[in-house]
């Protein structure tokens, strides 16, 4: 911008005092017009960031309430899940002799393939290696290693693992073991056996006594080439978050 | 660049000195961004940016605090003139240029005290307890601004 400042200034300072005089003389109904176009704006985006804020503060909130909620959802679930275990404990307790020594697991040693657990019972408590384990369900696995206060199971889903079994309806015998899913195998090709019988402990081997439950046949690979059967077994411990297992004293 | 710059920083500057009145509030100490924009506009663009801007700006004012349309663009207009005359000629953006500044808020206040108050005990005991420390710290504030001016040129 170019020119004389005092051009300027003379002329934008009786503008001044011209609006001044004018606006004492009669105020200026232009001014609320004025007011109105200049303040919308200003008037608009405090507004805005007031919601925004409250909005911002709400939120804040809310999320703080969710996240208790959620805290005490979890709470409630831990609590329900515990009481059901509890609960099928007891009955379980006093269902059984009082030959069976209950322990905490307290750890999982894993393994790509076989999944060992290691429970809060040991030698002091009169845990011996070969012992059986159970759990509530039924056949869990048993004792492989003993220390003074803790032990390791090594459950039924161990590839090392077998255990002498028949069906409960037919007495079909078979051998219990762990392939990529349960599977009893050593049966006879036209041995009696459906799907939905249930599978139970034999005792003729040295550790399980008889009639433990282990699960349900689930479906029969029946192949003509083999001499015997293969028979796919749901088994009734599904392995999937063991909390406490019972070791068979004999 | 100069006009829309201008422009830009005085609807932000006049926004601001909506939103934030006070620099302490508990001893009605005001904030005078309009004043310190005028007093650079004129120091650093030119007298004329300062005097159309300070028309403007006064106008604005006067709508926004509903007072007689004409008041503050006299005052900003003159105040634009004062500070082309004496802070760009006589000191020429030097240190001592803030203490035109320093004047300038001390003679707003002191037109403000005195339309507001009429026992003239009073306006002295005003004069003293708010405007001097109010033109003060609102002139510290332009130092600041003027010192981080000079340093990114």
């Amino acid at each position: 911008m170019k020119g004389k400042p005092y051009r300027y200034f003379i002329i934008f300072f009786s503008i001044s005092l011209i609006l001044l005089f004018i606006d004492i003389l009669t105020p200026l109904p232009v001014k609320n017009y004025f007011f109105n176009l200049v303040s919308y704006p200003y008037v608009k985006v405090q507004e805005k960031l007031k919601t925004i804020s409250r909005l911002k503060n709400e939120n804040r909130l809310l999320r703080k309430k969710l996240s208790s909620s959620h805290y005490n959802i979890i709470e409630y679930k831990t609590l329900k899940r515990e009481n059901k275990r509890l609960k099928s404990l007891l009955k379980f307790k006093q269902r059984k002799s009082d030959s069976l020594i209950a322990a905490k697991i307290i750890g999982i040693l894993p393994n790509k393939i076989n999944v060992s657990y290691v429970i809060n019972k040991g030698k002091n408590n009169g845990i011996r290696e070969n012992q059986p384990v159970i759990s509530t369900e039924g056949v869990f696995g048993k004792v492989i290693k003993i220390g003074k206060n803790t032990s390791i199971v090594q459950s039924l889903k161990n590839y090392n693992m077998s255990i002498s079994a028949r069906d409960s309806r037919s007495d079909v015998y078979g051998i219990v073991r762990w392939n990529n899913g349960l599977i009893m195998e050593g049966i006879p090709q036209f041995a009696d056996i459906e799907p939905g019988d249930t599978i139970v402990t034999s005792g003729m081997g040295s550790i399980y006594p008889g009639n433990l439950p282990v699960g349900t046949v689930s479906s029969i690979d029946n192949k003509n080439t083999h001499y015997s059967k293969m028979i796919n077994i749901d088994s009734f411990e599904n392995f999937l978050d063991p909390y406490i297992v019972f070791i068979l004293i004999q | 660049m100069k006009v829309l710059t201008s422009i830009i920083l005085s609807i932000a500057v006049f926004f601001i000195s909506l939103k934030f009145p006070y620099l302490i509030p508990e001893y009605n100490i005001l904030f005078r961004p309009v004043i310190i924009l005028i007093f650079f506009l004129t120091l650093f663009y030119g007298e004329i940016y300062g005097i159309i801007l300070g028309f403007f700006l006064g106008l604005l004012s006067g709508v926004f605090y509903n007072l007689p349309m004409g008041i503050y663009p006299l005052l900003y207009v003159s105040l634009a003139f004062l500070f082309s005359l004496v802070g760009k000629k006589i000191y020429k953006r030097g240190n001592f240029s803030i203490f035109i500044l320093f004047l300038a808020i001390f003679f707003v206040g002191v037109i403000q005290i005195i339309s507001e108050v009429n026992n003239i005990a009073e306006i002295f005991i005003k004069i003293f307890s708010h405007i001097f420390p109010e033109s003060l710290i609102n002139a510290a504030i332009g130092f600041l601004i003027l010192v981080v001016i000079r340093k990114l040129e």
